[in-house]
């Protein structure tokens, strides 16, 4: 008979299901060409330093001015793919407070024409020309940010907002905690807390879906993530310190009743979205008998 | 197709615009 390996130290069964932390998350999405922007104004920092030997001034602040502008501009540019990415990932979502792309266009702009009137010699004219014309192709090539949130359209747009409000405060707690939870240093558990968080995200996720849940989870992605993250950080730093094994017990105790408690609100939430679907069917098959659509 | 021609067409042009300022700045700063 064949027999299951098992041991010790094998990994549990029950951890290894389908809740890691990469449950519903995407591989992040880089662009090669965004990346590229940051390599491409080099030689424009060598011609700056150059100018410097060669005492040109004007020539030196234009050249290291538009390298800087350059840099500031990839680096827009790659955060505002970054944001764009996790405003598409979500379901209800404000746009970026910071619309980084469209400042990454006005910067390359600068730049080049900065770079252009010094170091070509096209006069002001050319160089304005030149800068348009790459903000142009920046902006068309990469795209705007968004600009409107999304789910937030009709009369529930004060309801989306108050959601998008709550899963973007909870989200920051999540973070904080899985960020506590590296200063642990004990990776059976640090996988716990992220199985954990997986979870809440899960929640936050039915949630955007229906806004509706927010009322029911609003304790929990509130006061819950909260006291989480404060006991994850007091945690991390006295087991960190003294590998205090009470602390510990205490610590797993506490992830325990909140992965019950998750557990609960995420059954509740469903069990609800159920009820409902029930209600609306049998109110609109009531109707097509009424109707006469269907025989009775 | 069609819908990604344009942005990539436009990405080139940059590229192209932005190393062309970078590396004839550097070549005038050379010489």
């Amino acid at each position: 008979m064949a027999q299951k390996f098992g041991g010790p130290h094998s990994p549990d069964p029950a951890e290894a299901s389908q809740e890691t932390a990469f449950r519903g998350q995407k591989a992040r999405k880089v662009s090669g060409a965004a990346r590229l922007m940051f390599l491409l104004p080099l030689p424009l920092l060598l011609a700056g330093i150059g100018e410097i030997f060669q005492g040109d001034v004007i020539g030196m602040v234009l050249e290291l001015g538009g390298f800087s502008l350059m840099m500031l501009s990839a680096w827009l540019l790659n955060e505002g793919l970054r944001a764009e990415e996790l405003f598409n990932a979500r379901t209800i979502a404000k746009p970026p407070s910071i619309p980084r792309k469209l400042f990454a266009g006005v910067s390359i702009g600068l730049g080049v024409a900065a770079a252009a009137y010094s170091g070509m010699g096209v006069g002001i004219i050319g160089a304005l020309v030149m800068g348009g014309l790459a903000s142009a192709a920046q902006l068309v090539g990469f795209g705007f940010d968004p600009m409107r949130g999304k789910g937030m359209a009709g009369q529930n747009a004060f309801e989306a907002e108050r959601v998008a409000n709550a899963v973007d405060k909870a989200e920051s707690y999540v973070k904080d905690i899985l960020d506590a939870s590296k200063r642990i240093g004990d990776k059976p558990l640090e996988a716990r807390i992220e199985r954990l968080a997986a979870r809440a995200r899960d929640l936050f996720r039915s949630v955007e879906n229906d806004p509706r849940d927010l009322a029911k989870a609003r304790k929990f992605m509130t006061v819950y993530l909260m006291g989480a993250r404060d006991a994850t950080a007091k945690f991390a730093t006295i087991y960190g310190r003294s590998r205090d094994v009470e602390a510990r017990t205490k610590y797993e105790a506490l992830l325990t009743d909140l992965e019950a408690s998750f557990s609960d609100h995420k059954e509740q939430l469903l069990l609800t979205n159920q009820s409902d679907l029930e209600i609306e069917i049998e109110v609109l098959r009531e109707r097509l008998h009424r109707e006469g659509v269907i025989a009775r | 197709m069609s819908n990604n021609f344009v942005p990539l067409v436009a990405k080139v042009i940059l590229i192209a615009m932005v190393s062309i300022t970078a590396v004839s700045a550097f070549g005038m700063a050379l010489g």
